[in-house]
Protein backbone atom coordinates (compact mmCIF):
# COMPACT_ATOMS: atom_id res chain seq x y z
CA UNK A 1 0.00 0.00 0.00
CA UNK A 2 2.76 2.58 1.08
CA UNK A 3 4.85 1.94 -1.97
CA UNK A 4 1.80 2.49 -4.37
CA UNK A 5 1.02 5.25 -3.11
CA UNK A 6 4.58 6.73 -2.77
CA UNK A 7 4.63 5.38 -6.70
CA UNK A 8 1.49 7.78 -7.62
CA UNK A 9 2.85 10.74 -5.49
CA UNK A 10 6.49 10.78 -7.38
CA UNK A 11 4.13 10.55 -11.00
CA UNK A 12 2.48 13.23 -9.50
CA UNK A 13 5.29 15.97 -8.69
CA UNK A 14 7.64 14.06 -11.02
CA UNK A 15 5.55 15.50 -13.92
CA UNK A 16 4.55 18.93 -12.37
CA UNK A 17 0.92 18.12 -12.16
CA UNK A 18 0.89 19.04 -8.02
CA UNK A 19 4.13 21.80 -6.82
CA UNK A 20 3.88 19.77 -3.79
CA UNK A 21 2.53 16.99 -1.55
CA UNK A 22 2.18 16.39 1.89
CA UNK A 23 2.50 12.75 3.79
CA UNK A 24 4.04 11.41 7.18
CA UNK A 25 8.02 10.57 6.57
CA UNK A 26 9.81 7.90 8.83
CA UNK A 27 11.33 10.35 11.39
CA UNK A 28 13.92 9.62 14.04
CA UNK A 29 12.68 6.82 16.51
CA UNK A 30 9.54 5.47 15.65
CA UNK A 31 7.99 8.82 14.74
CA UNK A 32 5.92 9.76 11.98
CA UNK A 33 5.69 13.08 11.24
CA UNK A 34 4.11 14.73 8.71
CA UNK A 35 6.15 16.23 5.64
CA UNK A 36 5.30 19.11 3.42
CA UNK A 37 7.58 17.27 0.52
CA UNK A 38 8.68 19.20 -3.09
CA UNK A 39 11.48 17.27 -4.35
CA UNK A 40 11.01 13.86 -5.30
CA UNK A 41 14.11 12.52 -3.81
CA UNK A 42 12.81 13.64 -0.49
CA UNK A 43 9.77 11.13 -1.03
CA UNK A 44 12.32 8.16 0.07
CA UNK A 45 11.50 8.42 3.99
CA UNK A 46 7.63 8.83 2.89
CA UNK A 47 5.49 6.45 5.01
CA UNK A 48 2.14 7.11 3.71
CA UNK A 49 0.02 4.88 5.78
CA UNK A 50 2.01 4.78 9.62
CA UNK A 51 0.81 2.29 11.93
CA UNK A 52 -0.03 5.32 14.27
CA UNK A 53 -1.57 8.42 14.33
CA UNK A 54 0.12 10.67 16.44
CA UNK A 55 -0.92 14.02 14.54
CA UNK A 56 -4.20 14.20 12.69
CA UNK A 57 -4.15 14.73 9.16
CA UNK A 58 -6.50 17.68 8.98
CA UNK A 59 -4.82 19.76 11.73
CA UNK A 60 -1.43 19.22 9.93
CA UNK A 61 -3.02 20.44 6.77
CA UNK A 62 -4.69 23.16 8.76
CA UNK A 63 -1.69 24.24 10.17
CA UNK A 64 -0.76 26.25 6.97
CA UNK A 65 -3.46 26.45 4.35
CA UNK A 66 -6.08 28.73 5.76
CA UNK A 67 -5.14 30.49 2.69
CA UNK A 68 -3.49 28.50 -0.24
CA UNK A 69 -1.20 30.34 -2.81
CA UNK A 70 -0.68 29.33 -6.17
CA UNK A 71 0.07 25.72 -7.05
CA UNK A 72 -1.45 22.45 -5.94
CA UNK A 73 -1.39 20.65 -3.17
CA UNK A 74 -1.48 16.74 -3.32
CA UNK A 75 -2.33 15.63 0.77
CA UNK A 76 -2.29 11.87 1.70
CA UNK A 77 -4.51 10.72 4.41
CA UNK A 78 -6.83 8.45 6.08
CA UNK A 79 -10.75 8.88 5.08
CA UNK A 80 -11.61 10.10 8.94
CA UNK A 81 -8.54 12.77 8.34
CA UNK A 82 -9.76 13.95 5.28
CA UNK A 83 -13.52 14.06 6.71
CA UNK A 84 -11.93 16.31 9.02
CA UNK A 85 -10.16 18.31 6.42
CA UNK A 86 -13.62 19.01 4.89
CA UNK A 87 -15.40 19.89 8.42
CA UNK A 88 -12.21 22.37 8.65
CA UNK A 89 -12.89 23.65 5.57
CA UNK A 90 -16.33 24.23 6.47
CA UNK A 91 -15.46 26.13 9.47
CA UNK A 92 -13.13 28.00 7.33
CA UNK A 93 -9.76 26.56 8.88
CA UNK A 94 -8.64 25.21 5.48
CA UNK A 95 -8.93 26.41 2.00
CA UNK A 96 -9.41 23.53 0.00
CA UNK A 97 -9.55 25.22 -3.36
CA UNK A 98 -5.56 24.11 -4.78
CA UNK A 99 -5.74 21.02 -2.41
CA UNK A 100 -6.40 17.21 -3.70
CA UNK A 101 -7.15 14.87 -0.90
CA UNK A 102 -5.94 10.67 -1.50
CA UNK A 103 -7.12 8.35 0.84
CA UNK A 104 -7.35 4.89 0.78
CA UNK A 105 -8.76 1.32 2.55
CA UNK A 106 -7.60 2.31 5.95
CA UNK A 107 -5.67 -0.57 7.82
CA UNK A 108 -6.82 1.04 11.22
CA UNK A 109 -4.29 1.96 13.81
CA UNK A 110 -2.38 1.09 16.23
CA UNK A 111 -2.68 2.09 19.82
CA UNK A 112 0.18 4.56 20.24
CA UNK A 113 0.38 3.64 24.09
CA UNK A 114 0.68 -0.21 22.21
CA UNK A 115 2.63 0.84 19.81
CA UNK A 116 6.48 -0.52 19.26
CA UNK A 117 9.11 -3.49 19.17
CA UNK A 118 7.74 -5.03 22.22
CA UNK A 119 3.98 -4.54 21.24
CA UNK A 120 2.26 -4.17 17.91
CA UNK A 121 4.34 -3.29 15.06
CA UNK A 122 1.53 -2.98 12.06
CA UNK A 123 -2.27 -2.58 12.21
CA UNK A 124 -4.05 -5.61 10.72
CA UNK A 125 -7.67 -4.52 9.29
CA UNK A 126 -8.87 -8.73 10.20
CA UNK A 127 -7.61 -8.23 13.72
CA UNK A 128 -9.60 -5.53 16.05
CA UNK A 129 -7.07 -6.60 18.72
CA UNK A 130 -4.20 -4.49 16.73
CA UNK A 131 -6.16 -1.83 16.87
CA UNK A 132 -7.59 1.48 18.43
CA UNK A 133 -11.21 1.12 19.76
CA UNK A 134 -12.63 4.02 17.73
CA UNK A 135 -10.81 2.15 14.77
CA UNK A 136 -12.57 -1.09 15.44
CA UNK A 137 -15.66 0.57 15.45
CA UNK A 138 -15.30 2.63 12.58
CA UNK A 139 -17.54 2.44 9.62
CA UNK A 140 -15.70 5.41 7.01
CA UNK A 141 -12.35 3.29 6.47
CA UNK A 142 -12.62 4.09 2.95
CA UNK A 143 -13.74 6.25 -0.18
CA UNK A 144 -13.42 9.57 1.48
CA UNK A 145 -11.57 12.58 -0.19
CA UNK A 146 -10.77 13.57 -3.88
CA UNK A 147 -9.71 9.68 -4.55
CA UNK A 148 -9.24 6.72 -3.12
CA UNK A 149 -6.73 3.83 -3.08
CA UNK A 150 -8.80 0.80 -2.83
CA UNK A 151 -7.13 -2.44 -2.73
CA UNK A 152 -9.46 -5.17 -1.37
CA UNK A 153 -11.71 -7.39 -2.86
CA UNK A 154 -9.65 -8.22 -6.11
CA UNK A 155 -9.04 -4.54 -6.63
CA UNK A 156 -5.75 -2.56 -7.00
CA UNK A 157 -6.76 0.44 -8.07
CA UNK A 158 -7.29 4.48 -7.48
CA UNK A 159 -10.87 5.64 -7.61
CA UNK A 160 -12.23 8.96 -8.48
CA UNK A 161 -14.32 10.31 -6.11
CA UNK A 162 -14.54 14.14 -7.43
CA UNK A 163 -14.15 16.05 -10.43
CA UNK A 164 -10.81 16.99 -9.17
CA UNK A 165 -9.82 13.52 -8.22
CA UNK A 166 -11.09 12.62 -11.81
CA UNK A 167 -8.70 15.46 -13.67
CA UNK A 168 -5.44 14.20 -11.61
CA UNK A 169 -5.83 10.64 -12.47
CA UNK A 170 -6.63 12.05 -16.38
CA UNK A 171 -3.63 13.88 -16.22
CA UNK A 172 -1.57 11.00 -14.81
CA UNK A 173 -2.73 8.64 -17.84
CA UNK A 174 -4.73 5.99 -15.18
CA UNK A 175 -7.50 4.70 -16.85
CA UNK A 176 -11.20 3.99 -15.35
CA UNK A 177 -11.26 0.75 -13.56
CA UNK A 178 -14.17 -0.97 -15.30
CA UNK A 179 -15.03 -3.86 -12.80
CA UNK A 180 -15.22 -2.67 -8.81
CA UNK A 181 -18.15 -4.55 -7.61
CA UNK A 182 -15.33 -7.40 -5.89
CA UNK A 183 -14.35 -4.36 -3.69
CA UNK A 184 -17.39 -2.87 -3.27
CA UNK A 185 -18.82 -6.20 -1.72
CA UNK A 186 -15.83 -6.60 0.74
CA UNK A 187 -16.48 -2.48 1.61
CA UNK A 188 -20.26 -3.20 2.51
CA UNK A 189 -19.41 -6.52 4.09
CA UNK A 190 -16.58 -4.55 6.47
CA UNK A 191 -18.86 -2.14 7.04
CA UNK A 192 -21.35 -4.27 8.18
CA UNK A 193 -19.41 -5.89 10.67
CA UNK A 194 -17.85 -2.53 11.79
CA UNK A 195 -22.07 -1.29 12.16
CA UNK A 196 -22.61 -4.15 14.36
CA UNK A 197 -19.69 -3.36 16.91
CA UNK A 198 -20.37 0.47 16.66
CA UNK A 199 -24.13 -0.61 17.79
CA UNK A 200 -23.20 -2.93 20.59
CA UNK A 201 -20.28 -0.45 21.66
CA UNK A 202 -22.81 2.29 21.72
CA UNK A 203 -25.20 0.28 23.89
CA UNK A 204 -22.68 -0.89 26.26
CA UNK A 205 -21.90 2.37 26.93
CA UNK A 206 -25.24 3.75 27.71
CA UNK A 207 -25.76 1.06 29.73
CA UNK A 208 -22.50 1.33 31.91
CA UNK A 209 -22.10 5.47 31.92
CA UNK A 210 -25.92 6.83 31.44
CA UNK A 211 -27.09 9.57 33.58
CA UNK A 212 -25.26 11.68 36.39
CA UNK A 213 -23.82 8.78 38.48
CA UNK A 214 -22.53 7.35 35.18
CA UNK A 215 -20.72 10.98 34.08
CA UNK A 216 -19.42 11.24 37.26
CA UNK A 217 -17.61 7.50 37.51
CA UNK A 218 -16.66 7.59 33.98
CA UNK A 219 -15.25 10.95 34.31
CA UNK A 220 -13.44 10.57 37.86
CA UNK A 221 -10.28 10.01 36.25
CA UNK A 222 -9.80 12.67 33.58
CA UNK A 223 -7.22 14.89 35.22
CA UNK A 224 -8.15 17.66 33.11
CA UNK A 225 -5.12 17.78 30.79
CA UNK A 226 -7.60 18.99 28.26
CA UNK A 227 -5.32 16.77 26.13
CA UNK A 228 -8.70 15.41 24.09
CA UNK A 229 -8.98 18.73 23.11
CA UNK A 230 -5.65 19.59 21.87
CA UNK A 231 -5.44 16.60 19.83
CA UNK A 232 -9.08 17.23 18.21
CA UNK A 233 -8.95 18.62 15.12
CA UNK A 234 -12.22 20.38 14.95
CA UNK A 235 -11.48 21.75 18.55
CA UNK A 236 -9.70 24.82 16.39
CA UNK A 237 -10.87 27.68 18.78
CA UNK A 238 -8.15 29.44 20.14
CA UNK A 239 -9.55 30.22 23.13
CA UNK A 240 -11.92 27.40 24.42
CA UNK A 241 -14.75 28.55 27.11
CA UNK A 242 -13.58 26.11 29.75
CA UNK A 243 -10.02 28.56 29.52
CA UNK A 244 -11.56 31.77 30.09
CA UNK A 245 -10.68 33.92 32.34
CA UNK A 246 -13.89 35.29 34.18
CA UNK A 247 -15.08 31.31 34.16
CA UNK A 248 -13.15 31.27 37.64
CA UNK A 249 -15.63 31.72 40.71
CA UNK A 250 -14.81 34.07 43.61
CA UNK A 251 -14.08 32.34 46.93
CA UNK A 252 -17.32 33.16 48.21
CA UNK A 253 -19.02 31.10 46.33
CA UNK A 254 -16.77 28.15 46.50
CA UNK A 255 -17.12 28.68 50.56
CA UNK A 256 -20.77 29.30 50.30
CA UNK A 257 -21.60 25.87 48.33
CA UNK A 258 -19.04 24.14 50.90
CA UNK A 259 -21.42 25.26 53.50
CA UNK A 260 -24.13 23.80 52.01
CA UNK A 261 -22.76 20.47 51.31
CA UNK A 262 -19.93 20.21 53.94
CA UNK A 263 -17.65 20.38 51.18
CA UNK A 264 -17.00 21.40 48.07
CA UNK A 265 -15.04 19.99 44.98
CA UNK A 266 -12.59 22.38 43.57
CA UNK A 267 -11.67 22.84 40.25
CA UNK A 268 -14.57 21.15 39.74
CA UNK A 269 -15.33 22.05 35.71
CA UNK A 270 -14.79 18.41 34.57
CA UNK A 271 -18.48 18.02 33.67
CA UNK A 272 -18.92 20.89 32.20
CA UNK A 273 -15.95 20.87 29.88
CA UNK A 274 -16.71 17.44 28.51
CA UNK A 275 -20.64 18.17 27.70
CA UNK A 276 -19.95 21.93 26.78
CA UNK A 277 -17.03 20.36 24.15
CA UNK A 278 -20.07 17.78 22.98
CA UNK A 279 -22.27 20.65 22.38
CA UNK A 280 -19.93 22.83 20.63
CA UNK A 281 -18.04 20.11 18.36
CA UNK A 282 -20.14 17.23 18.28
CA UNK A 283 -21.85 17.70 14.96
CA UNK A 284 -18.60 17.50 13.47
CA UNK A 285 -17.35 15.36 15.08
CA UNK A 286 -15.83 12.51 12.47
CA UNK A 287 -14.88 9.85 15.37
CA UNK A 288 -11.22 9.57 14.14
CA UNK A 289 -10.02 8.71 17.64
CA UNK A 290 -7.74 10.89 18.40
CA UNK A 291 -9.03 12.18 21.61
CA UNK A 292 -9.20 8.39 23.07
CA UNK A 293 -6.03 7.43 22.29
CA UNK A 294 -3.98 11.23 23.73
CA UNK A 295 -6.42 10.44 27.17
CA UNK A 296 -3.73 9.56 29.57
CA UNK A 297 -6.07 8.07 31.93
CA UNK A 298 -8.15 5.22 29.05
CA UNK A 299 -11.74 7.38 29.80
CA UNK A 300 -13.46 5.80 26.12
CA UNK A 301 -13.78 9.51 25.39
CA UNK A 302 -13.68 8.95 21.62
CA UNK A 303 -16.22 6.64 21.92
CA UNK A 304 -18.74 8.71 23.89
CA UNK A 305 -18.26 11.49 21.74
CA UNK A 306 -18.73 9.37 18.64
CA UNK A 307 -22.18 7.95 20.76
CA UNK A 308 -23.52 11.63 21.23
CA UNK A 309 -22.64 12.53 18.18
CA UNK A 310 -24.84 10.18 15.71
CA UNK A 311 -27.86 11.29 18.32
CA UNK A 312 -26.90 14.99 17.48
CA UNK A 313 -25.92 14.31 13.56
CA UNK A 314 -29.14 12.58 13.45
CA UNK A 315 -30.99 15.54 14.17
CA UNK A 316 -30.22 17.60 10.65
CA UNK A 317 -29.74 14.19 8.81
CA UNK A 318 -25.38 15.41 8.89
CA UNK A 319 -22.63 13.47 7.95
CA UNK A 320 -19.18 15.04 9.24
CA UNK A 321 -16.90 15.50 6.22
CA UNK A 322 -18.99 13.85 3.74
CA UNK A 323 -20.16 16.21 1.57
CA UNK A 324 -18.58 19.61 1.10
CA UNK A 325 -21.69 20.96 0.22
CA UNK A 326 -23.96 20.60 3.27
CA UNK A 327 -23.86 23.46 4.85
CA UNK A 328 -22.72 23.20 8.72
CA UNK A 329 -26.06 22.79 10.81
CA UNK A 330 -25.27 25.17 12.61
CA UNK A 331 -24.85 27.66 9.95
CA UNK A 332 -28.24 27.14 8.64
CA UNK A 333 -31.59 26.75 9.05
CA UNK A 334 -35.05 26.51 8.05
CA UNK A 335 -37.48 28.74 9.34
CA UNK A 336 -40.08 25.65 9.76
CA UNK A 337 -38.47 22.76 11.86
CA UNK A 338 -37.63 21.53 15.44
CA UNK A 339 -41.25 22.43 16.95
CA UNK A 340 -40.83 19.34 18.95
CA UNK A 341 -38.21 21.66 20.91
CA UNK A 342 -39.69 24.77 21.19
CA UNK A 343 -42.93 26.25 22.60
CA UNK B 1 -37.32 19.70 55.56
CA UNK B 2 -38.86 22.88 53.91
CA UNK B 3 -40.99 22.26 50.94
CA UNK B 4 -38.94 21.87 47.47
CA UNK B 5 -38.64 25.64 45.75
CA UNK B 6 -37.86 25.32 42.36
CA UNK B 7 -34.77 27.19 41.15
CA UNK B 8 -34.83 28.12 37.48
CA UNK B 9 -32.31 29.82 35.46
CA UNK B 10 -34.24 31.99 32.94
CA UNK B 11 -32.20 33.61 30.04
CA UNK B 12 -34.53 36.12 28.44
CA UNK B 13 -33.70 38.10 25.13
CA UNK B 14 -33.82 41.89 25.55
CA UNK B 15 -36.31 42.90 23.04
CA UNK B 16 -39.13 40.22 23.55
CA UNK B 17 -39.10 38.26 25.97
CA UNK B 18 -37.68 40.23 28.82
CA UNK B 19 -40.12 43.11 27.85
CA UNK B 20 -42.50 40.10 28.08
CA UNK B 21 -41.34 40.20 31.69
CA UNK B 22 -42.07 43.24 32.35
CA UNK B 23 -45.48 43.48 31.19
CA UNK B 24 -46.09 40.19 32.98
CA UNK B 25 -44.89 42.66 36.07
CA UNK B 26 -45.92 46.27 35.57
CA UNK B 27 -49.80 44.15 34.40
CA UNK B 28 -49.32 42.32 38.36
CA UNK B 29 -50.17 39.53 36.89
CA UNK B 30 -49.26 36.88 40.36
CA UNK B 31 -46.64 34.28 39.31
CA UNK B 32 -44.35 31.77 41.03
CA UNK B 33 -41.00 33.45 42.32
CA UNK B 34 -39.02 30.98 41.44
CA UNK B 35 -37.38 32.40 37.93
CA UNK B 36 -34.15 34.42 37.98
CA UNK B 37 -33.72 36.41 35.15
CA UNK B 38 -30.68 36.54 32.91
CA UNK B 39 -31.23 39.15 30.11
CA UNK B 40 -29.50 38.49 27.31
CA UNK B 41 -29.08 40.67 23.90
CA UNK B 42 -30.62 37.71 21.74
CA UNK B 43 -31.49 33.92 22.20
CA UNK B 44 -28.85 33.21 19.79
CA UNK B 45 -26.36 34.81 22.34
CA UNK B 46 -27.11 31.78 25.19
CA UNK B 47 -24.04 29.53 24.32
CA UNK B 48 -24.86 25.21 25.20
CA UNK B 49 -22.14 25.89 28.12
CA UNK B 50 -24.00 28.58 29.38
CA UNK B 51 -27.28 26.26 29.84
CA UNK B 52 -24.71 23.62 30.83
CA UNK B 53 -22.94 25.44 33.43
CA UNK B 54 -26.27 26.66 35.37
CA UNK B 55 -27.63 22.81 34.90
CA UNK B 56 -24.54 21.09 36.19
CA UNK B 57 -24.57 23.67 39.28
CA UNK B 58 -27.87 22.72 40.71
CA UNK B 59 -30.27 24.75 38.57
CA UNK B 60 -33.68 22.98 38.90
CA UNK B 61 -34.71 23.88 35.80
CA UNK B 62 -32.84 26.03 32.54
CA UNK B 63 -35.41 28.48 30.28
CA UNK B 64 -34.17 30.02 27.39
CA UNK B 65 -37.08 32.18 25.84
CA UNK B 66 -37.07 34.87 22.83
CA UNK B 67 -38.86 36.50 20.40
CA UNK B 68 -41.36 34.40 18.28
CA UNK B 69 -39.72 33.12 15.00
CA UNK B 70 -39.99 35.91 12.21
CA UNK B 71 -39.95 38.87 15.17
CA UNK B 72 -35.85 38.58 15.97
CA UNK B 73 -34.86 42.08 16.54
CA UNK B 74 -31.82 40.73 14.84
CA UNK B 75 -33.53 39.07 11.85
CA UNK B 76 -32.71 35.48 12.38
CA UNK B 77 -30.99 35.09 15.70
CA UNK B 78 -34.03 32.90 17.47
CA UNK B 79 -33.57 30.13 14.32
CA UNK B 80 -30.06 29.99 15.12
CA UNK B 81 -30.94 29.49 18.52
CA UNK B 82 -33.27 26.64 18.29
CA UNK B 83 -30.15 24.86 16.15
CA UNK B 84 -28.37 25.64 19.14
CA UNK B 85 -31.27 23.96 21.83
CA UNK B 86 -31.77 21.37 19.67
CA UNK B 87 -28.41 20.18 19.92
CA UNK B 88 -27.46 20.72 23.32
CA UNK B 89 -30.94 18.72 24.47
CA UNK B 90 -29.75 15.95 22.37
CA UNK B 91 -26.52 16.00 23.71
CA UNK B 92 -28.03 15.93 27.63
CA UNK B 93 -30.46 13.22 26.44
CA UNK B 94 -27.60 11.04 24.86
CA UNK B 95 -25.73 11.12 28.49
CA UNK B 96 -28.74 10.32 30.32
CA UNK B 97 -29.16 13.53 31.55
CA UNK B 98 -32.88 15.11 32.43
CA UNK B 99 -33.66 16.98 29.04
CA UNK B 100 -37.13 18.12 30.83
CA UNK B 101 -35.63 20.67 33.02
CA UNK B 102 -33.85 22.70 29.62
CA UNK B 103 -37.15 24.57 28.16
CA UNK B 104 -37.39 26.59 24.97
CA UNK B 105 -39.97 29.37 24.84
CA UNK B 106 -41.46 32.26 22.79
CA UNK B 107 -42.74 34.79 24.36
CA UNK B 108 -42.95 38.41 22.30
CA UNK B 109 -42.89 42.01 23.86
CA UNK B 110 -47.28 41.84 24.28
CA UNK B 111 -47.60 38.60 25.92
CA UNK B 112 -47.15 39.49 29.63
CA UNK B 113 -50.13 36.88 30.46
CA UNK B 114 -47.89 34.42 28.29
CA UNK B 115 -44.74 35.17 29.90
CA UNK B 116 -46.93 34.19 33.15
CA UNK B 117 -48.27 31.14 31.78
CA UNK B 118 -44.83 29.67 30.92
CA UNK B 119 -43.26 30.44 34.11
CA UNK B 120 -46.18 28.47 36.34
CA UNK B 121 -46.41 25.75 33.97
CA UNK B 122 -42.57 25.24 34.13
CA UNK B 123 -42.10 25.88 37.63
CA UNK B 124 -44.73 22.99 38.60
CA UNK B 125 -43.60 20.87 36.27
CA UNK B 126 -39.92 20.85 37.43
CA UNK B 127 -41.36 21.08 41.39
CA UNK B 128 -42.82 17.36 39.95
CA UNK B 129 -39.46 16.16 39.39
CA UNK B 130 -37.73 17.35 42.46
CA UNK B 131 -34.31 18.99 43.03
CA UNK B 132 -31.91 18.99 40.36
CA UNK B 133 -29.47 16.11 41.46
CA UNK B 134 -26.38 18.09 40.79
CA UNK B 135 -27.09 20.20 43.18
CA UNK B 136 -26.25 17.36 45.89
CA UNK B 137 -23.20 16.38 44.16
CA UNK B 138 -20.19 17.70 46.66
CA UNK B 139 -18.05 16.19 44.30
CA UNK B 140 -19.02 17.21 40.92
Amino acid sequence: MNSILKDLLRKALDNGIVSSVMVPSKGPGNSFPWTLVSDVSALQRAEPVPPVMSVQGAKALASFTQSMPEGKLLAVMRPCEARAAVELSKLEQIDLDNIILLTMDCPGAVPLGEYGEDGITEPDINDPATLRPLCRQCTGFTSAGDLCLAMHGGLNAVLPLTASGQELLDSLGFKAEADISGWEEWANAQRGERQVTRVENMENLKEAYSGLQGLIEVFSGCISCRSCRTVCPICYCRLCFIDMKDRRSPASEHLERSRNGGAARLMSNTLLFHIGRMAHMSLSCVSCGMCEDACPSDIPIGRLISMVSADTTAVFNYSAGSNPEDPLPLNTFLPEELHEYED
Amino acid sequence: MKDFEPRIIGFLCNWCSYAGADLAGTSRLKMPPNLVPIKVMCSSRVDPEMVTDAFLRGADGVLIAGCHPGDCHYDKGNYYARRRFAVLKKVVESLGLEAERLRLSWISASEGARFQQVVEEFTENIRKMGPNPTGKETLL
